[in-house]
């Protein structure tokens, strides 16, 4: 293999030219149709025009549904790549292009065209926002039930792990359970991701079975993050045979499934220290939730080993809850831009729910930690019936906290320290993306297949708006082979960027990059992933 | 060195210098940490066919005592700025403020010629890797060699990377 790349590395220096081109890379010209063209008649092929010689490596012409209408295979003469078009019907198109220039260096790219005038292929229905709501419900619903099977099993193994193996006890009831639980879990993950596909694509109710819901959600960060828990699942299922090293192996199963829940949602999106935030806050909360059933179960059957780990667990969740508790408040307020966001937004409204069951799940913690257990260590009377009826209601109280939870993981944040009004105000699909110590607001409208707008506006971490000096956009479906369409946005006299209509036919999850020339010596690029669902989501 | 390794290094030194030799780039590109560094800055084209006007460079972070060399034809000016490690002047003094930007201006350097820009410097103590953003504008375009690779990227990966030194630790 090194041998190949040293002669293909010779072949190539062999053949440039001495001096070199003036540019390392091709360029393309211009296409025909032009990009975003809106054409009365059907174009009969396909013209890639560019500085230099090229090689297709692949030209891909894609319908609505996302089925490629390229029947022939393109040619290259001179400068040029045509495509010779069967006759296409009314309707949008996406073109993606990847070549290959004189020094072997692929690039690629894409644009769209429109034939006809009539209304955009995706336009959106009363029915279609009826499915979506309903797609809503069972995405919250199914994770809600990853989240209560994951504190059983996870949660269960890790209380097994800190608290019970240093006491040597074990229970072969609670290894049953956690069996169960994670397999509910494992199920709950993965039709988590057909659910979100379903969802994105508004699709009928026998979407599940329609192999479109499983594309479409394959592309959402939902399944990187299904991979991510089912990876640890299984290696904690996996574990219980593996003998010496199974405590282990089922413990870093655990905090590898518990972790893979924030990998989607309002966390992957943020900065980095965000994103561990969210990871530990997921740890915490396993760790904590996941003791109560256990604990409960302990105390009428192993009464002597219930002591030690009372005592434990008490002394193991306090810095936990702390955790917990300060990863929370910091998350919640970089999600908040503002305190009157806690009353006016749907989000802020959750977020004060979730903290008024937080609240007394908090005091009778604390009551636990300083009075119950206590007590219950010094064989009081009525102790033991105390602390079971506070457990009890620890347990009543986090499934309320964990269904909150859920619902907030589908509600919008307000945005980041960026015009609030606006941000509220907005229909279409907003997420904010962070680089370095820079962040983005960037709007979707209406987020929905077909012509959409992009508004992007430019903020430092401190809250103050920034004024790139140019800015451009690029939408992108690696997985359905679209290479990056590029715009440039325009700069707005109020500082904000906005591309006034780019045709965007396929649902689901676009991979969006926004490259700023902050100042004349640095560009900063941001990451994010913007849904186009079938129906846009009214506010 | 075994044979398949030194048949890398040698593909990666091939492939490198013919795929880059179109940006602009530092004649030495690798110098020792601390020590006096002369940054000879390569232009080799200018904007598709348009002739260089100005050349302008921000210095990175931990460089200092930047001193530019003159150039006939051109209007040599420097920009001051907070920098962000103090540094010892010697002699007692310490420095907190220095050259963040050099601009060479109102020249004229044809797309066929080459030319070079010269600026000296103290190197950081730390090794790594230092990347000089470079902006070359022309009587029509502008060219932004202002790029850093990401993590895992190479400068292959990008078509206006900024030019880059690598600060090796110092001789004993």
């Amino acid at each position: 293999m090194l041998r190949f790349l040293l002669i293909v590395a010779c072949v190539l220096a062999a053949f440039l030219p001495a001096g070199g081109p003036a540019w390392a890379h091709a360029i393309l010209v211009d296409t025909q149709p032009a990009d975003g063209a809106s054409l009365s008649v059907a174009p009969s092929e396909i013209v890639l025009r560019f500085n230099e010689p090229v090689s297709p490596v692949a030209l891909r012409v894609l319908d609505a549904g996302g089925g490629d209408r390229a029947a022939a295979l393109p040619r290259s003469q001179d400068n040029e790549i045509r495509l010779a078009l069967p006759a296409l019907p009314d309707g949008g198109y996406i073109v993606s292009w990847r070549v290959v220039s004189a020094d072997s260096h692929p690039i690629g790219g894409g644009f769209v065209f429109t034939i006809g005038t009539g209304a955009s292929p995706g336009a959106y229905t009363p029915d279609d926002a009826r499915r979506e709501a309903a797609w809503t419900a069972f995405v919250i619903a199914d994770r809600l039930i990853l989240y209560i099977a994951l504190m059983f099993a996870s949660g269960g193994t890790l209380f097994s792990f800190f608290v019970l193996r240093p006491l040597r006890v074990e229970v072969a009831a609670f290894a049953t359970w956690r069996r169960r639980a994670a397999v509910l879990a494992l199920a709950a993950a993965i039709l988590a991701i057909g659910l979100k596909g379903g969802q994105l694509g508004a699709l009928p109710a026998s979407g599940l079975i329609d192999p479109a819901a499983w594309t479409l959600g394959l592309a959402t960060s939902t399944a990187r993050s299904a991979a991510i828990i089912v990876a640890g699942l299984l290696l904690l299922l996996v574990a219980a045979r593996a003998g010496r090293a199974r405590a282990w192996l089922e413990a870093g199963g655990a905090l590898v499934a518990l972790a893979g829940l924030s990998a989607t949602g309002h966390a992957a999106t943020g900065a980095r220290w965000l994103q561990a935030l969210a990871v530990l806050h997921a740890l915490c909360a396993g760790f904590w939730l996941g003791a109560f059933w256990p604990l409960l179960r302990l105390m009428p059957a192993h009464p002597a080993a219930m002591l030690a780990a009372a005592r434990r667990f008490s002394s193991l969740a306090m810095p936990a809850v702390l955790v917990l508790a300060a990863s929370g408040v910091i998350m919640a307020l970089t999600r908040l831009g503002e305190w009157s966001d806690l009353v006016v937004s749907a989000y802020g409204q959750l977020l004060l729910c979730k903290l008024l069951f937080v609240g007394p799940l908090l005091i009778v913690a604390a009551a636990n930690r300083w009075q119950a257990t206590p007590a219950f260590v010094a064989g009081r009377h009525h102790a033991s019936s105390d602390l079971a009826r506070n457990v009890r209601l620890e347990i009543a109280l986090g499934f309320l906290v964990l269904a909150l939870t859920a619902l907030l993981a589908h509600t919008p944040p307000p945005g980041v320290a960026i015009d609030h009004d606006h941000a509220r105000a907005m229909t279409g699909h907003t997420v904010w993306a962070s680089q370095r110590n820079r962040t983005l607001l960037l709007e979707v409208t209406p987020a929905a297949p077909g012509a959409n707008a992009v508004t992007a506006r430019f903020a430092t971490e401190a809250g103050e708006t920034l004024a790139p000096l140019e800015a451009r956009v690029s939408f992108a479906r690696p997985e359905a082979g679209i290479e990056p369409i590029t715009r440039p946005l325009a700069r707005g006299a109020d500082g904000v960027f906005r591309l006034e209509r780019i045709d965007l036919n396929l649902p689901g999850a676009w991979n969006v990059r926004v490259e700023a020339l902050i100042d004349d010596f640095e560009r900063a690029a941001f990451e994010t992933e913007i849904p186009l669902s079938a129906a846009t989501r009214p506010r | 060195m075994s044979l398949s390794r030194f048949s890398a290094a040698v593909a990666a030194v091939l492939l490198f210098t013919t795929a880059v030799h179109a940006h602009v780039t530092l004649e030495n590109q690798q110098a020792a940490a601390g020590s006096t560094y002369k940054a000879v800055l390569r232009i080799g084209h200018g904007c598709e066919g348009s002739p260089t006007i100005r050349i302008r460079v921000r210095m990175p972070e931990g460089v200092v005592a930047v001193k530019p060399q003159p150039k006939p034809g051109w209007e040599l000016t420097t920009t001051v700025g907070k920098l962000t490690q103090p540094y010892d002047a010697g002699h007692g003094r310490t420095l907190t403020e220095g050259v963040t930007e050099v601009s060479w201006a109102g020249g004229k350097l044809p797309d066929e010629h080459y030319d070079e820009f010269v600026i000296r410097m103290q190197l950081p103590r730390q090794p790594g890797t230092l990347w000089f953003p470079i902006v070359q504008d022309c009587e029509k375009g502008v060219h932004r060699w202002i790029e850093i690779p990401a993590a895992g990227k190479s400068m292959d990966d990008y078509k206006e990377p900024a030019a880059r030194l690598t600060v090796t630790p110092p001789a004993p």
